[in-house]
């Protein structure tokens, strides 16, 4: 029966929790830094940081999580687990997404503001801190609810280097019980509430933070 | 005393000159208006003599010091000129109130109870007290260029410069904006406007300065400048500007 | 789909719920409960390679019906109110007005789309097919060395990022042309 699993399923969910949450931070520090670097640094930045989001976005996640977990060991001679090669893989893979989404917000504030801003006598840091990133943060949070639900949904991948998130524990446990489809519909049952409620969450934060003017959605294309 | 003053102050974007040695001066209390075809490096001046940015050849005094030659600390310097300028450019996550204190917070360093003081002072300046709470989308552009006169205001700066506040303004939305800066100019404010409202010029003008292509080709008192122009140049922009609106 | 969706509001709802199963559940748990769960019932997904086809096509169909719903809404109301006034029908304004500028909006869209479903066929990885990654999964235990997923990730790369920087591009380009938004 299904439910002599339920523990099972209940920690599994927990971890594709964990490694959402993971993803997602690492991958907003990244974004936001890939990002800035972008719009502000000099060519030999730009270069780095344009190879770096073209490999994570072009390659699919799959083979990435293969290649940190195998052959990176390989590599450097360093052994980890499928945890930590999971969640590093996760926040780079994240954060080359979510660098477009930060782009796109923080090239939205328009030159008049920040000539203005530097008309007051704001130094650069202060122009950043108080007029460029409330403004981008604000903006970004339709895209970013995009990357929240296609991350959490990808997190089903790291099944490949075994960790025992959701799909894997699924896999096992239809393998054990045979049956299939009443497991994978579970399965699917409990990514669908979880998103489903995940976006309510957001879209009434997004509803609660936002200000007349600055609903602008920029590039919101799912991928 | 003279408050900005530039000797001949020369600008290059690339190969394209746009300001060919320019010599300026005004002093305290003083209202001038600078008046010229598009295109003909106003705004490019105005930026210029608001340290916004650098000018590629002359100097440029602030209240009798060289700026650039003695290598002052041009954020302070920015801090006492306000700016305002032809598209509203408030800050789309701040309320007006907040608008106006983010300059006297950030760089005057005020405590957050004198900057609301001093904000509320500046909104009722340019009639906006009321309107303190609300964000510049919910406001029209005459409105939003009112606010946008208070911030530069709120800090009490040495001198003003307005680039064309109402050319992207409706009829009546303009008339609200010149009436604010209309009152500044009789408290005695100093400024520097481009503006084609040349009734307005006429008004508050000390002298008149007449730009083209990156010269200052003619200048002097309101009547004489529009009234009987030396130049066959601004006697036809004249012409055009009376004759177009 | 995204037609439909105009059309019928019937239709319309129920779209709207596939798409939020589509868009709720993973694709590699769609394709493990077509190839694991339904192929007792449907022989046909006992083929791995069909069961990763259908599910990808499943989903690709409520992204682009978003996509191209986007890229719909995008034609202005004044050149609706204009083929109105003109007389043409609402089939004529459709095929003649709304579809050729829709699908100039959706290029970008359609692009990082394109990508997506190449990189998501790696997942019938999971199922058994052997594909690229699956190849370079071989590869390496057989060499034990570095390269095979490197060299993967960058095939995979060079196919993706031609497909959707050049519809982008496209995209912009015909935008700009034609002054759409
Ligand atoms: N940042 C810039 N880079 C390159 N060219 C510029 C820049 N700013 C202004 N220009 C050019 O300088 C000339 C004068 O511009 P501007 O000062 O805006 O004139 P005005 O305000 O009198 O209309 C124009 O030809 C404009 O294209
Ligand atoms: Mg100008």
């Amino acid at each position: 029966m299904l439910l002599d699993y339920i523990d099972f399923i209940v920690q599994s969910f927990v971890t594709t929790l964990i490694m959402t949450f993971l993803g997602l931070s690492g991958g907003l520090v990244l974004g936001i830094l890939s990002a800035l670097g972008d719009v502000y640094g000099n060519r030999f930045i730009r270069i780095i940081i344009g190879a770096y989001v073209e490999f994570f976005r072009g390659s699919p996640l799959i083979v990435q999580l293969l290649l940190f977990y195998f052959s990176f060991p390989v590599l450097t001679g360093i052994k980890w687990d499928s945890f930590t090669a999971g969640a590093v893989t996760l926040m780079l893979n994240s954060g080359a997404y979510q660098k477009g989404y930060f782009k796109g917000a923080i090239e939205a504030v328009s030159k008049d503001q920040l000539l203005a801003a530097r008309s007051l006598g704001m130094t650069s840091g202060q122009i950043l801190r108080h007029i460029v990133l409330p403004q981008a943060f604000r903006i970004v949070i339709p895209s970013w609810t995009n990357e929240y639900v296609s991350l959490g949904l990808s997190t089903s991948a790291l099944t490949v280097i075994g960790l025992r998130e959701l799909t894997t524990i699924s896999k096992s446990i239809a393998a054990q019980t045979f049956e299939p489809l009443e497991v994978y519909s579970l399965t699917g049952l409990i990514y669908l509430t979880w998103i489903s409620i995940s976006i309510k969450i957001l879209n009434y934060i997004y509803s609660r933070v936002k200000i007349p003017g600055l609903e602008i959605s920029v590039g919101a294309v799912p991928s | 005393m003279s408050v900005l003053e530039c000797v001949d102050l020369k600008k290059s974007y690339g190969r394209l000159q746009v300001l060919k040695g320019i010599n300026f001066e005004i002093k305290r209390g003083e209202k001038k208006v600078i008046i010229g075809p598009s295109g003909s490096g106003k705004s490019t001046f105005l930026r210029i003599m608001g340290f916004l940015e650098p000018p590629t050849e002359g100097r440029i005094f602030f209240k009798g010091e060289d700026v650039y030659a003695s290598r002052l600390n041009l954020n302070l310097i920015r801090s006492k000129i306000g700016f305002v300028f032809q598209e509203p450019s408030l800050f789309r996550h701040l309320t007006c109130l907040e608008n106006v204190k983010i300059g006297l917070k950030c760089v005057l360093k005020m405590r957050d109870k004198e900057a609301t003081e001093k904000a509320i002072e500046a909104l009722k300046a340019v009639k906006m007290e009321e309107w303190a709470d609300y964000y510049p989308a919910q406001l029209s552009g005459g409105q939003q260029q009112r606010v946008g006169i208070a911030r530069a205001l709120a800090r009490d700066p040495e001198i003003l410069l307005f680039d064309e506040p109402t050319a992207s303004l409706d009829v009546e939305l303009t008339w609200e904006v010149i009436d604010v800066m209309r009152d500044l100019a009789r408290r005695g404010v100093t400024m520097l406007i481009v503006t084609h409202e040349i009734a307005f010029a006429k008004e508050v003008a000390d002298e008149i300065l007449f730009m083209n292509s990156g010269r200052i080709i003619e200048s002097g008192p309101p009547e004489q400048i529009l009234t009987n122009p030396r130049t066959p140049r601004v006697k036809e922009f004249l012409k055009r500007l009376v004759g177009g609106t | 789909m995204a037609i439909t969706k105009q059309l019928s509001r019937k239709a319309s709802t129920i779209l709207e719920v596939y798409d939020n199963i589509m868009r709720g559940i993973p694709v590699l748990v769609i394709m493990l409960f077509l190839h694991f769960g339904l192929a007792a019932f449907i022989p046909i997904f006992r083929d791995p390679f069909i069961s990763t086809i259908i599910a990808l096509g499943l989903r690709s169909c409520a992204f682009q019906s978003q996509i191209f719903r986007g890229a719909m809404n995008s034609v202005s109301r004044d050149q609706m109110l204009a083929a109105v006034s003109l007389g043409m029908t609402k089939m004529q304004i459709f095929r003649h007005i709304i579809i050729p500028q829709a699908f100039i909006v959706a290029l970008p869209g359609l692009g990082s789309e394109i990508a997506l479903l190449i990189k998501d066929s790696s997942y019938s990885f999971v199922l058994g097919v052997l594909d690229l990654a699956k190849y370079a999964d071989i590869l390496r235990a057989a060499q034990k060395s570095f390269y095979p997923y490197l060299l993967a990730a960058a095939i995979y790369v060079a196919i993706t990022l031609p497909i959707a920087s050049y519809l982008d591009r496209l995209g912009s380009a015909l935008k700009t042309k034609y002054g759409l938004r």
